[in-house]
């Protein structure tokens, strides 16, 4: 049965059991991906898949169902878990569907360039993973070299007259690699997300990696203690990851955000700027409405460390009194999504904010940041790799470290902001960071 | 799931470009879950899952194409484009499927579906209250419940038709203790292959009241220490560490392309002798187990450290033949978005001698990690780091003052080796294991046991 066909029948269905409010999420994918090993396309991979997700309102509550089922025979069983979901639910705060009508901004994405199609793609993954080998012979193993290319579409359509859709592609290459030097073993990746051709370099790429990686050998100790920190600019968007919650108004509710009484108030550093931008020009995660079908706009979330805005969706946005923020999620989950979630440029190049930090510690990677967090009180403590600074530079690489502190003082503990805003896959970007300083232990 | 005929003709498409093997793995999967959360359901979901994966092998290389669009038509089509990524020479592949024996254990007591959604919301409120009852420091308690029943069918072209299903459920408290300005929050779970009777015979209030005071004790916890200490790890969900740092290491996915440590090192001491382990997917009802798995093979109890000595290593079929190995019923994958690899089922380091207070007792500095949190590991350095969710300090010999915020780092090898106490108190927590091959339910374990010297990061 044909999509459209699909759920149209499901739309005349709940209509006509009399079901006053709901709601069809619906979105299909498509891709393909290439991975090569030891000279050869090891494998290939495609992928073609739906989803459904149907919510109905009952009183004040939303229910859903999540389905990739997509047979006629299961209206019924749809329609009636979804209607069980919601009478189930005892909530106070009333949940809506968006159904307002609303002029949608025009978004800029990535879209394939003509010449992306004579691109020979195993030939590059092969020819990545061959410049590799040959950079150096301390390259021990090229553990993961790929491409990873595909599109997507989505749809709500409710009740209330709801009816938008929008689609987009994506593409990006990487490699992730070990090298070996006296029975020492250090790892590094590189990856390019990319829409032409010419963004495609594989000798370049493969010369990144084996840098970054050789680099870590020889690593050397220090004891534990406090160090000044220099973030680099991927490694704090990762940390943003981490702690992006703090500003979704659920965290608030959940009590995992301690934020909920301080808006217009100081909570991080002077110049510091937060921010969480669904319309920037190609961005991973920009989008022309948000998962309730509320349009996207920009939200400052932090400027010069006041508090502006925590982010809302429809029933957050309600219960607290303000306009919705556009970051609503759809489906069952009905949560806080991010869109490109970022720090604001400064105007310090990387190396003025390690000239101005002078003596201290460079943290490249975290790793374990899925465990080392608490978010009811803010403290963390992660593993991490990183560099000695000494005298405004980056020195020795250290053996693994932990890094250990809490996030509500690392927001006012920022010192310097770099200038070479970086996003990561995840949609979360960051310049150089300096942060006065914090407990490390060193292996 | 899927007729025979169908499947035939499926995997003869896939074949007809030189592949030398080809499957198709189809899978159901319903999911329930229950919230519940300042006492009010908070939140009812539903998922309903079902897709197919072909995957074509041409000597060590091959091709996996997935769909949910499950019509002849389209599966037929998924076959094609999955066999245009293999250009080799035609074989003669003829196959005959045949239904897998399978003892199927695991069954459950009492179905889900033989208590109403509002039934068990109810006892979960029920089970929130003895939480929040236990003291006025507790401010919130919050429950979760999921229910998953997963039908799988794995054919392939060695003739094999293995359908299965296996139903499991875990059950999840928390409570938020909060005094003055600190903040806390303590959990705990239990789970398996049940049915209902998840809940039977257990003193649920016990349980209860146990996440309430561990978030209460957490309050007055003062920051750890850091530096290099003698770790004591408790038993149960201790046994993540293992887990992460010399398990992950064992499976073929990371041995086959020499990405781990433990690569080229059977027959060798690779840990204390006092460490004998084992991955068992066959323990009945443990949350970790299955009867078949993923592509076909049934399961078993794999002996992987003797002694000290490694034994064996977890090997898939792909893995195997670039290890010249057979594999041994341990290919796992989330659901059919997913190829196959090895993966851990119930993984564990079987009792020692020692008893948990003889240990304590023994260690005249330390840390006691009596409950650990998650972690991760890099496989080709073995270097790992864990975040420590309940820990205290040991002085002479005792168990002193709680501390919070400890995180261990080190290397696996590092760890196995310096294992010198190992408990006789074995027991099993659950958990999910993420990697390649998706998020799939495992079991961790471990007596009580001592490892000299970790690194411990701390706030201090």
């Amino acid at each position: 049965m044909q999509v459209q066909e699909f759920i149209e029948k499901l739309y005349q269905e709940s209509q006509a059991q009399g079901i006053n409010q709901f709601q069809i999420d619906y979105s299909q994918s498509e891709n393909f991906s290439l991975k090569a090993m030891d000279g050869k396309i090891e494998k290939r991979s495609f992928k073609n898949v739906q989803h459904l997700s149907f919510s109905v309102k009952e009183g004040k509550n939303i229910g859903s169902i999540e389905s990739d089922k997509l047979e006629e025979g299961d209206i019924p069983l749809i329609i009636k878990e979804a209607k069980e979901n919601a009478l189930l639910m005892d909530n106070e705060e009333e949940n809506f569907f968006f159904g307002e009508k609303r002029e949608y901004p025009v978004v800029k994405r990535n879209t394939p360039i003509k010449d992306y199609e004579t691109l020979d793609k195993e030939q590059f993954l092969l020819r990545l993973e061959k410049a590799a080998y040959a950079q150096d012979k301390r390259v021990k193993k090229v553990i993961s070299c790929y491409l990873n290319e595909g599109k997507y579409q989505t749809a709500i359509r409710n009740s209330l007259g709801l009816n938008v859709s929008e689609g987009g592609t994506w593409a990006f290459a990487g490699i992730y690699l070990s090298v070996e030097e006296n029975g020492i073993i250090k790892t590094a990746s590189e990856y390019v997300k990319f829409d032409k051709k010419d963004d495609l370099n594989p000798e370049l790429m493969a010369q990144k990696a084996v840098a970054k990686a050789l680099k870590k050998l020889s690593p050397i100790s220090i004891p534990s203690g406090k160090y000044k920190i220099v973030f680099e600019n991927e490694c704090f968007a990762e940390l943003l990851n981490v702690m992006k919650n703090l500003f979704s108004a659920t965290s608030v509710e959940e009590k995992h955000s301690k934020l909920g009484d301080k808006l217009m108030q100081k909570i991080a550093a002077d110049g510091v700027t937060l921010i969480d931008n669904p319309l920037l020009d190609n961005g991973y995660r920009t989008r022309a409405f948000d998962g309730e079908g509320y349009p996207s706009q920009t939200n400052v979330i932090i400027k010069n460390g006041v508090l502006q805005t925590l982010l809302h969706n429809l029933r957050t946005a309600h219960k607290f009194g303000v306009t919705p923020t556009g970051n609503g999620i759809g489906g069952g989950s009905r949560g806080v999504s991010y869109s490109n979630f970022y720090l604001e440029n400064g105007n310090l190049s990387q190396d003025e904010v390690l000239k101005q930090t002078k003596d201290g510690v460079y943290i490249t990677d975290l790793t374990g940041t899925h465990a080392g967090y608490s978010a009811v009180s803010g403290d963390f403590s992660f593993g991490a790799e990183g560099f000695l600074i000494k005298n405004g530079k980056i020195d020795k690489a250290l053996n693994q470290l932990t890094i250990s502190g809490n996030v509500y003082d690392l927001w006012q503990d920022i010192e310097l902001v770099g200038n070479d805003l970086k996003f990561t896959p995840d949609g979360c970007g960051s310049p150089t960071i300096a942060v006065k300083p914090m407990q490390i232990s060193c292996n | 799931m899927l007729d025979k005929n169908l499947v035939a003709e499926i995997l003869t498409e896939a074949l007809s470009t030189g592949g030398d093997y080809a499957e198709i793995f189809v899978g159901n999967t319903l999911v329930n879950g229950l919230y519940t959360s300042e006492r009010k359901i908070k939140s009812s979901s539903s998922s309903l899952s079902y897709g197919a994966g072909i995957r074509i092998f041409d000597g060590v290389n091959f091709v996996y194409a997935y769909t949910n669009l499950m019509d002849r038509e389209n599966l037929l089509k998924t076959a094609q484009i999955a066999a245009k990524g293999i250009k080799s020479s035609q074989k003669e592949i003829k196959f005959d499927l045949r239904n897998l024996e399978l003892e199927k254990k695991h069954q459950i007591q009492k179905p889900f579906e033989s208590k109403s959604k509002k039934e068990k919301a109810d006892l979960m409120l029920k089970i929130s209250e003895y939480a929040l009852n236990a003291s006025p420091l507790v401010c919130k308690a919050d429950a979760t419940y999921t229910e998953v029943t997963r039908r799988t069918l794995l054919a392939n072209s060695l003739g094999v038709w293995a359908e299965d299903t296996i139903a499991r459920s875990r059950f999840f408290l928390s409570a938020i203790a909060q005094k003055d300005d600190v903040i806390e929050k303590a959990g705990d779970n239990f789970g398996g292959l049940y049915g209902l009777e998840l809940f039977d015979g257990r003193n649920l209030q016990e349980f209860a009241e146990n996440v309430a005071s561990d978030s209460i004790s957490r309050l007055s916890a003062e920051l750890c220490p850091s530096g290099k200490m003698d770790v004591v790890i408790g038993n149960g969900f201790g046994g993540v560490i293992f887990h992460e740092a010399c398990g992950h290491g064992l499976e073929a996915e990371a041995v086959a392309k020499n990405a781990s440590v433990f690569a080229g090192k059977l027959g060798q001491q690779i840990a204390s002798p006092l460490v004998t382990a084992y991955d068992d997917a066959t323990i009945d009802h443990a949350w970790g187990s299955i009867n078949v798995d993923d592509e076909g093979v049934k399961t078993q109890r794999k002996l992987l450290i003797e002694n000290g000595i490694l034994k064996s290593y977890m090997v898939d079929r792909l893995n195997g033949r670039r290890m010249g190995m057979e594999p041994n019923g341990c290919s796992r994958r989330q659901n059919y978005t997913f190829s196959p690899t090895s993966r851990m089922s119930n993984t564990f380091i079987a009792n020692g001698k020692s008893t948990p207070d003889e240990i304590i007792a023994n260690t005249e500095k330390g840390l006691f990690a009596e409950k650990m949190g998650g972690g991760s590991v890099k496989p080709t350095t073995g270097e790992f780091n864990f975040s420590v969710d309940r820990a205290y300090l040991i002085e002479n010999g005792k168990i002193t003052k709680q501390v919070k915020g400890a995180k261990l780092i080190g290397s696996g090898i590092q760890v196995l080796e310096n294992i010198d106490m190992v408990g006789n108190n074995m027991s099993l927590a659950c958990g999910m294991c993420g990697a390649s091959s998706g998020k799939i339910p495992t079991t961790v374990g471990q007596p009580t046991i001592r490892v000299r010297n970790i690194t411990v990061g701390g706030q201090k």
